[in-house]
Formats: C-alpha cells, structure tokens, sequence
C-alpha cells in the first residue's frame, strides 16, 4: 500500500473523529441550556410565589389571580410539621411561618388564583392563603337537606373566581352535566358520600381529591383507591368556630387532606401561643400603669392570666371534637373579657 | 520534500482546531452571559427578601396597633406590645428567623424622647453588625402609641437586611 492510499482513510478517521467531538459539544450545549432554562424557570416562578407570600401579609380579603409560567407547583406539610414548597423538581423552600392552604400539587398552565382572608382568634394572629388554579376543577355535591343548604351557603362565601360547579346529587351521577377536562379534580360532599361517577373514578388516585363536610364543625378526607373510597378516623378533623367566612373552614375545603390541614391550622396555633405570650406581658405592663396612674378600676379588670389560661387550651390541641371546640369557647370568653374592658379602659391586644 | 497528502492532512488539522477554537469561545460566552443572568436573579431576590423582612416585620401582630372596634391602624406600633415582643422573640429565636432571616430591626423613638430598641438581631457570621457589614437598609417611619397614656411619639423602624 503506497503512503498516499493510507492518508486518505486517515482523513476520514480525522473527520469522523472531529464530527464526534463537535456533535458531543452540541449535545452538552443543549443538555446544559436546558437544565438552566428549567433552573430559570424554578427561580423565576419561586420569586413570584415570594410576591405571593409577602403580599399575603398586608393585603386581606382579596381574590388575586396571579399571572405565572406553566410550572408543576408542590405543597407540603406533614405530621412533623415540616411545611415547604417547591416548583417542578427545584429545591424546597420553607413555609412554616406562612398559612397556605391548598391541594399537594397545582398545575400551573398561566394562572394560579389566590385568596387571602384574615385569621382571628379572636385576636389578629396572620392572614391565611388558599390557593388553587383553573387546572383543578372543584365539584360540590349538595342535596335538600337543611344541613346541606346552609353548608351550601357558607361555601357561597368563596369568591366566584374559583369557579366551584355545584351540583346536586343527580347532577353529579349524570356526567354529561358537567364538563372535566382538568387534571386534578376536587369533590366536595355536602351529602352522604356516594359511588363516585365513572370519569372520575378512573382518573389517577393521586388526582382526585375527595372530602365530606359532615357539619360546620367536621370534615372527613377520603382516599381514592381504585373505585374505592377510604376514610380512617384520622382522616376526620375538627373546625374552629369563627365569624363568616371562617378561614378553618374555607382551609378545610382548599387542603389536600387531614395531615395537611392539621399541620397548616397547627401553624396558626403556634402563633397563636406566641401572640398570647406578648399579651399576657402587654397586660403586665398596663396593669402596673394604671396602677402608677392612680386608675384603680382598669388595674382590676386587666387580668394577664386569661391569655396564660388560652394559651394552656391551645397546647397539644390536634384538632379532636373536643379541643376544637375548647379553643373555640375560650377565644369567645375571651373576646366578650376584651370588649368589657376595652369599653371603659383599652384594647387587651 | 514535504508531499501533497501531508499537505491535506496538516490543513485538515488545522481546521478542526481553528473550528474546535470557536466552538470553545463560543461556549465560554454563553457560559459566561448564563452566569451574569443567574447572578442578576440572585441580586433581585435578596432585594426582594429585604423588602419581605420589611413587611413581615411593619404588618407584624405582635407590634400593630388596635383600637376597639376599628381595624388595625397602619404605620402605628404599639410601644407596649413591641416591649413584650422584644422578650418574645429572644425568647423564640427559632420561629421569628423563618419570618425574619439575617436582619436587624430597630425601633427609634425621634420625638419627644430620642431612644431606641432592638427588636431582632441575627447577623450571618453571629456577631453585631458593623458598618463593613453588607446590608439592604429599609426605614419605614411609624407612630409609636401608647394604650395607657393615649400618647403618640414619632419613630422610625429600620430593617437592616443583610
């Protein structure tokens, strides 16, 4: 073989070998863009749930749907109270001091609808959040039970944004009644709880979110498995009385299930605890001023051992029938202790 | 004496290498310009973070005044709950840093009484902030009320983000 016959599959090899390189370059430029694009992305829609959080803290009762890019948005909050979020596979982020009610994932196509409304026990303890999206459709199911009619209207209270369908009971067996063409859907039983209609029992499990409101003061979670429908006794939770809209309420409606809820109202009693605290020493200090002041009466009638007191009722409350309602009774004492004395002396809070 | 093929092949070399070169640069640059943005996102959050600390700490519960059967009275604290929220949040350093983060918040009595109080202090490296010290500085001036007295001061609240 002559010197020139070698060179020319040398040349080829060369090329190949170039080629090779080239296109492995281009595949790692592509793979790279990528992975920073959907980095981008996580950052940019994290940033605008930051908006979100912090607008939650100084504006109340308002209905906001939030302009964002189509993102997979994650919620927890679990037995342990470890609370996060997180935005497709990124990072979590906390949101242990914030109250957010709202199903485990949100598809995101362009818009996620937020609602604030304030929490008050029966102080201002913090706004809370519900969150939903038009990607998840919520049905509530009603028939014409008294009890049925005025949970139906307490519901009404959410603002129409939500788009919640209601239907009745045959309504909601006639599935040509109703359009689902989200990929998350929420059921709302005002009623007993029934067989759930084709469409939706052959969606994923994961999909479908199911809860019984059973009065103003219960509501029971169920788990979808297969055609089935699963509630143990942990999955029932007890609300806490407040004025309408009730934001224990609303929140039990908005949550994914009784962990999620137990842990996002227990957010609420921690700060509750913490408040009570600043009271109870901001009592203290008015007591010993009125007293400087020669104000006898107001000394008297300010007592800083009702927020010692409400803050026992709060501790190790896991919203049982029992403690519910406890709090409950206790912030209204409270409330009626509060306006006697803010009447003739101030404010207890 | 250099021959023909030899030729080819030195020129073919030369231009993988050249190509290989600028393909290089080219990917340096993106690299680069990829790296300024996330930085320039990087600068924007923690200015948004300040301006969070900000609001946290001016629509706080624990410092808001109140007055029977109104709603919360906006740019006012309350000097008697701020007294006993200072304790509290020492008391609670682990739940007020999820709300306030690495930030300094003071209130400033300017009129009539010039004083001030540290409501919060956490700093990244655990000691008090000096003037080297990195920080975003928000001052919000408020009305300071005192239930008992029914007196108002004139005060600023300061939120140093850092």
């Amino acid at each position: 073989m002559k010197k020139a016959q070698i060179s020319v599959p040398f040349q080829w090899i060369y090329v190949l070998i170039a080629g090779a390189a080239i296109l492995i370059l281009f595949v790692s430029f592509v793979a790279r863009q990528r992975d920073s694009s959907e980095l981008q992305l996580n950052a940019e829609v994290t940033q605008k749930l930051e908006q979100i959080f912090i607008l939650t803290a100084q504006t109340t009762k308002t209905f906001n749907p939030a302009k964002m890019s189509p993102a997979e948005l994650h919620f927890s909050c679990d037995a342990d109270d470890v609370s996060e979020y997180w935005v497709n596979s990124g990072s979590a982020e906390s949101l242990e001091t914030i109250v957010a009610f709202s199903s485990a994932k949100i598809p995101v196509e362009t818009q996620l609808d937020t609602w604030t409304w304030p929490v008050d026990m029966p102080f201002s303890v913090m706004n809370a959040i519900f969150l939903s999206s038009p990607t998840i459709t919520t049905i509530v199911v009603h028939d014409d039970t008294a009890l049925s009619q005025t949970l139906l209207l307490k519901i009404q209270d959410i603002p129409p944004q939500f788009n919640f369908q209601i239907l009745s009971v045959d309504e909601f067996k006639n599935e040509a009644s109703y359009s689902l063409s989200t990929p998350i859907v929420r059921v709302i039983y005002l009623t007993e709880i029934d067989q759930l209609p084709q469409r939706i029992s052959e969606m994923p499990d994961e999909n479908v979110i199911l809860l019984q409101v059973e009065s103003e003061r219960s509501v029971a979670y169920y788990r979808k498995q297969g055609a089935q429908l699963i509630s143990d006794p942990e999955d029932h939770v007890a609300i806490l009385r407040a004025a309408d809209p009730n934001p224990a309420f609303m929140g039990a409606l908005f949550s994914h299930n009784a962990e999620y809820y137990k842990c996002t109202m227990r957010k609420i009693l921690k700060r509750m605890t913490l408040l009570t605290e600043v009271y109870e020493k901001r009592a203290t200090a008015m007591k010993q001023q009125y007293l400087l002041k020669g104000n006898q009466e107001c000394a008297l009638l300010i007592d800083p051992l009702i927020f010692s007191d409400y803050r026992e009722t709060i501790n190790g409350c896991n919203f049982d029938q029992t403690c519910a309602a406890e709090i409950s009774q206790a912030s209204e004492q409270l409330e009626q202790r509060s306006t006697i004395i803010s009447d003739r002396c101030t404010t207890l809070w | 004496m250099v021959k023909r093929a030899q030729i080819q092949m030195t020129e073919t070399i030369g231009i993988i290498i050249v190509f290989s070169i600028l393909i290089i640069m080219a990917l340096l640059f993106f690299t680069r310009i990829q790296t300024n943005s996330v930085e320039q996102q990087r600068t924007l959050i923690s200015g948004e973070k300040a301006v969070s600390i900000s609001f946290s700490a001016l629509f706080l519960p624990e410092l808001e005044c109140t007055k029977a059967g109104s709603d919360d009275i906006k740019d006012c604290i309350d000097v008697l709950k701020a007294d006993a929220a200072t304790e509290v949040i020492a008391a609670n350093p682990e739940y007020y840093f999820k709300l306030f983060g690495y930030s300094t918040i003071v209130i400033q009595e300017i009129y009539p009484t010039p004083n001030e109080k540290i409501l919060y202090e956490r700093t990244r490296n655990g000691q008090p902030p000096t003037e080297d010290t990195q920080k975003a500085r928000t001052p919000i001036p408020v009305s300071l009320y005192n239930p008992v007295t029914g007196t108002y001061a004139f005060g600023v609240l300061t939120i140093d983000s850092y």
